[in-house]
């Protein structure tokens, strides 16, 4: 029965972890640039959380939304435009830099000390279900990830642009030939993308009690991580992917004995190495990707 | 005949001229004799060396690395754990494992303490390197990522053996910056050496047109992998040297901060050259050198600005401009001699030597 | 003024020459054929027109206009359409999708429906796996989903690059009597081919290509063209 417990303990961090990855992995399908800075996008809408703590919710949640997508937008207007011709390498440390210049720049701004949350406390409260406990958050996380795996498939599937973004997808030059602009494919995959990254952001510092200028930079890993398991170019795989990460991650936790609790992490990133080995394929075989 | 002739004069001319300006330079800083001076001259010197490292591999091969600094923790800890003196290991080291517990009846001297750190994170690199250098691309950055995280892990909660988040303590404290401009200065040798022989030209090749190099016969994972094993190694002596030269470490002085760091040196110095990860140090150093400095004091008519992170903040603004309006760096993937032999960039020596890579092939 | 001319046109990717200086024009309703073996040039020559290839030399006048250089959107909105080698049909996307999307550079939003309802009256295979995913159909039925996609943007130029391309003979012969139909119906076509008997046979002119990208011959097509003293010339051409 404890294993049912860990189980439901695991979905919801699986949920909140598919959410991030199906975030980079939009961006990745369409420039094939693996944006780094996408964790201080993240802590971004934390500290936004505590500027707007003592508005009314609604003004708090389309702030933050606000605020991460206009950073997502001038990220890729400044920093990855010029360089999306650029070799894969080159692309990859520009991500790392820009990562590294938000976050320092946060850690100038807003000092080195992490800064406090408010605290909802409605959300901390836990349900009994028979000997299981399922935390308000839990569930909120799960209808949430939902939600959001709904519209964007219904964005991706009903709308004009999501057309575009599938078609620039799978076969940027054909994309082209039909004369889709890839300006205006990637800027939406990147206003997509802050929006989700808001959305997670909202649900992971609502059950932390404090932002620093470091928040986002160990999640993202994971996402990073689980996208390239998942298997990039794939919505699907990108979320299941990240679902996996955040579910194996959990259970790693619950279920090592104790001398090997600590090691959680390495034998998740180890996996992670392995999974490359086997399965670069995940990478190079979805169609028009780049690698 | 003829070749032999000329590469060792091109050797001798590349490392001579990349290493005269640091002798130089190393011999005003002592006779200055500021000791912050002396200090910040050390580091940047052994600094040079993880980045020279880092170069050998990523710069030659074209496959990015963010694990490369690794090895210079495990090295670190290695000849920390075989030169601390026997007598204070007991203390330091409560719960060491029965496996292991021989490290604490001996401790060797510094240098040779160095020498088996290196070449046992060399063996380490090897048998790492054999699956990782299949990856390329973004594979090769998130695995090599995931391999600096699970080695940051290991450290970082092995306790018994690495004390932990706790620092290292009781490391003999003794590298000078003659030590550190040996280093480098080894490094570089080694370095100009790889890339103007056979074998490191085989890699450049494959940096320029993995296809067409496999066409004539070399093997990607294999030069690959001579690569990853030279460059981890000259990563892990500059460690080893940085451990006995701060005498206090932890996981954390060799993780993302340094990985950035040495990237963010080779990127501006330029990509592809081994001039370019000198150059990228020395300008790097500078720099770094003059924002502390508005940091702590202020400089002329610029005040102090307190804040902690700018140093890193501007640097990596400077390193996205680089990226975004120069990409190749300082050095356009240059080498110095090329500029004095009028040459044009790596690329050169492969297509003159092709009869070379035939025959070897 | 012909619709479409190439003069000097010359390609070359870094050191490697693909198209050495090449000069070709199609005039309003003709349908013209480019013929030669693979590797001449012929694809270099469609990629240049469609924007997604600079030459390095040379000019490209599509309707009075300067297109060499232009982005691919902007020499489609100008009235160029590509089927390009290997059809490229977006898979995941549905037969409806597919045709949507060759019409994304059309203003006249609410005549696309008509447009649409058209290519499925022309090619009924089309309507009737309208919701399917592109990637299911069979390689004639993609073939007509190229041409269709790139009719939805009303081209006034229809570039066809190696349509017979991996098709059984049969299907061959239903795409090439696909295009006399289109020509009877008024649409300039460009045809790209290995296929040198079969295009030359549909054509009002060919031109044959060698190595280099250079016009070996060219003259009239037609039923009574000599295709077979064009065809020794072809097959001693080979790959020189």
């Amino acid at each position: 029965m404890v294993w049912l417990q860990y189980v439901l303990d695991a979905i919801g961090t699986g949920a909140l972890y598919a959410l991030m990855t199906l975030g980079l992995a939009l961006v990745f399908s369409v420039m094939g640039l693996m944006n780094f800075a996408y964790g201080q996008l993240i802590m971004i809408g934390g500290f936004t959380m505590i500027m707007l703590r003592d508005q009314p919710w609604f003004v708090l949640i389309a702030g933050t939304i606000l605020a991460v997508v206009l950073v997502s937008v001038l990220m890729e207007r400044l920093a990855f435009r010029p360089v999306r011709h650029a070799s894969a390498m080159t692309m990859l440390i520009t991500s790392f830099a820009l990562a590294q210049f938000l976050q320092q720049a946060a850690r100038v701004a807003f000092g080195a000390n992490p800064k406090p949350l408010k605290q909802f406390d409605g959300l901390s409260k836990q349900y009994e279900l028979g000997s299981l406990r399922i935390s308000t958050m839990s569930i909120v996380t799960l209808v949430v990830t939902i939600i959001v795996l709904v519209s964007l498939a219904l964005l991706l599937r009903r709308t004009n642009i999501g057309i575009q973004l599938r078609a620039s997808t799978e076969d940027v030059e054909m994309a082209a030939l039909v004369g889709i602009k890839s300006n205006r494919v990637i800027a939406a995959a990147f206003v997509i993308s802050g929006t989700i990254a808001a959305i997670v952001a909202m649900l992971f510092f609502s059950s932390r009690t404090n932002v620093s200028w470091s928040s986002g930079e160990s999640i993202v890993l994971i996402a990073f991580v689980g996208s390239v398991i998942g298997g990039l170019g794939s919505m699907v795989g990108a979320a299941l992917g990240g679902f996996l990460m955040g579910f194996v991650y959990t259970m790693l936790n619950a279920l090592l004995p104790m001398e090997l609790r600590v090691f959680a992490d390495a034998f998740l990133y180890l996996l992670v190495i392995v999974v490359l080995l086997i399965r670069p394929a995940g990478l190079v075989a979805a169609k028009g990707v780049r690698v | 005949m003829g070749n032999s002739v000329s590469t060792w004069s091109r050797w001798a001319w590349l490392t001579g001229l990349l290493v005269a300006p640091l002798i130089v330079l190393t011999v005003l800083v002592v006779v200055l004799n500021d000791i912050s001076l002396v200090q910040r001259g050390a580091t940047a010197l052994i600094l040079m060396v993880v980045v020279i490292g880092l170069h050998v591999f990523s710069g030659n091969s074209g496959v990015i690395s963010f694990g490369t600094v690794a090895f210079a923790m495990i090295a670190a800890y290695t000849s920390a754990l075989i030169t601390i003196p026997a007598a204070q290991k007991p203390s330091l080291f409560p719960s060491m494992p029965g496996f292991l517990s021989w490290i604490l009846d001996f401790s060797v001297p510094v240098p040779l303490g160095i020498l088996i750190a290196v070449a046992f994170t060399a063996f380490i690199a090897f048998l790492v390197g054999i699956p990782l250098v299949r990856l390329s691309g973004l594979a090769a950055g998130i695995g090599t990522l995931a391999f600096l995280v699970v080695v940051t892990v290991i450290v970082t909660k092995w306790k018994s053996v690495t004390r932990g988040e706790s620092t290292m303590v009781g490391v003999p404290k003794e590298t000078t910056i003659w030590w550190a401009l040996a280093g480098a200065i080894l490094a570089i040798a080694i370095a100009a050496m790889y890339q103007m022989t056979r074998r490191g030209r085989r890699l450049i090749a494959t940096r320029e047109d993995d296809k067409a190099s496999m066409a004539i016969g070399i093997s990607i994972p294999v030069e690959r992998l001579w690569g990853w094993v030279f460059g981890c190694s000259i990563a892990a002596l500059g460690g080893a040297l940085y451990g006995h030269y701060i005498a206090t470490f932890s996981a954390s002085t060799f993780g993302f901060a340094l990985t950035f760091f040495t990237l963010a040196m080779l990127v501006i110095g330029g990509l592809g050259s081994l001039s370019g990860a000198v150059i990228g140090v020395l300008a790097v150093q500078i720099l770094s050198e003059f924002l502390r400095t508005i940091e702590t004091q202020g400089l002329g008519p610029i005040p102090q600005i307190e804040a902690p992170g700018l140093t890193e903040m501007v640097l990596a603004l400077i390193m996205l401009l680089v990226l975004i309006l120069r990409p190749q760096g300082l050095t356009a993937g240059r080498e110095v001699t090329d500029w004095i032999h009028r040459r044009k960039p790596s690329q050169a020596p492969v297509a003159a030597e092709q009869s070379d890579v035939e025959v070897d092939a | 003024m012909s619709l479409l001319e190439l003069r000097g046109v010359r390609i070359a990717y870094g050191q490697a020459i693909a198209v050495q200086g090449l000069d070709l024009h199609l005039d309003e309703g003709e349908f013209v054929s480019l013929i030669g073996h693979n590797g001449v040039g012929k694809s270099s020559t469609v990629k240049a027109i469609s924007g997604l290839v600079k030459p390095t030399a040379g000019t490209i006048t599509f309707d009075g206009q300067e297109i060499q250089g232009h982005d691919p959107g902007a020499t489609l909105r100008l009235g160029v359409a590509v089927v390009p080698e290997g059809r490229h049909i977006f898979t995941r996307l549905t037969v409806r999708e597919n045709l949507t999307v060759g019409a994304t550079v059309r203003k006249d939003r609410a005549e696309v429906t008509a447009s649409y309802e058209e290519m499925v009256g022309r090619f009924p295979v089309l309507g009737k796996y309208s919701e399917r995913m592109a990637g299911l159909l069979s390689g004639g039925e993609q073939q007509q989903l190229a041409i269709a996609r790139a009719l939805m943007s009303k081209p006034k130029l229809l570039l066809l690059d190696e349509p017979s391309l991996g098709l059984a003979p049969q299907i061959v012969d239903q795409v090439f009597e696909l295009l006399v139909e289109l020509r009877g119906q008024g649409t300039t076509i460009l045809l790209v081919e290995q296929n040198a008997a079969q295009a030359i046979r549909v054509s009002d002119r060919y031109y044959l290509m060698r190595t280099g990208g250079v016009i070996e011959a060219q003259g009239q097509g037609g039923e009574n063209a000599d295709v077979a003293s064009i065809g020794s010339a072809y097959l001693h051409m080979g790959k020189d």
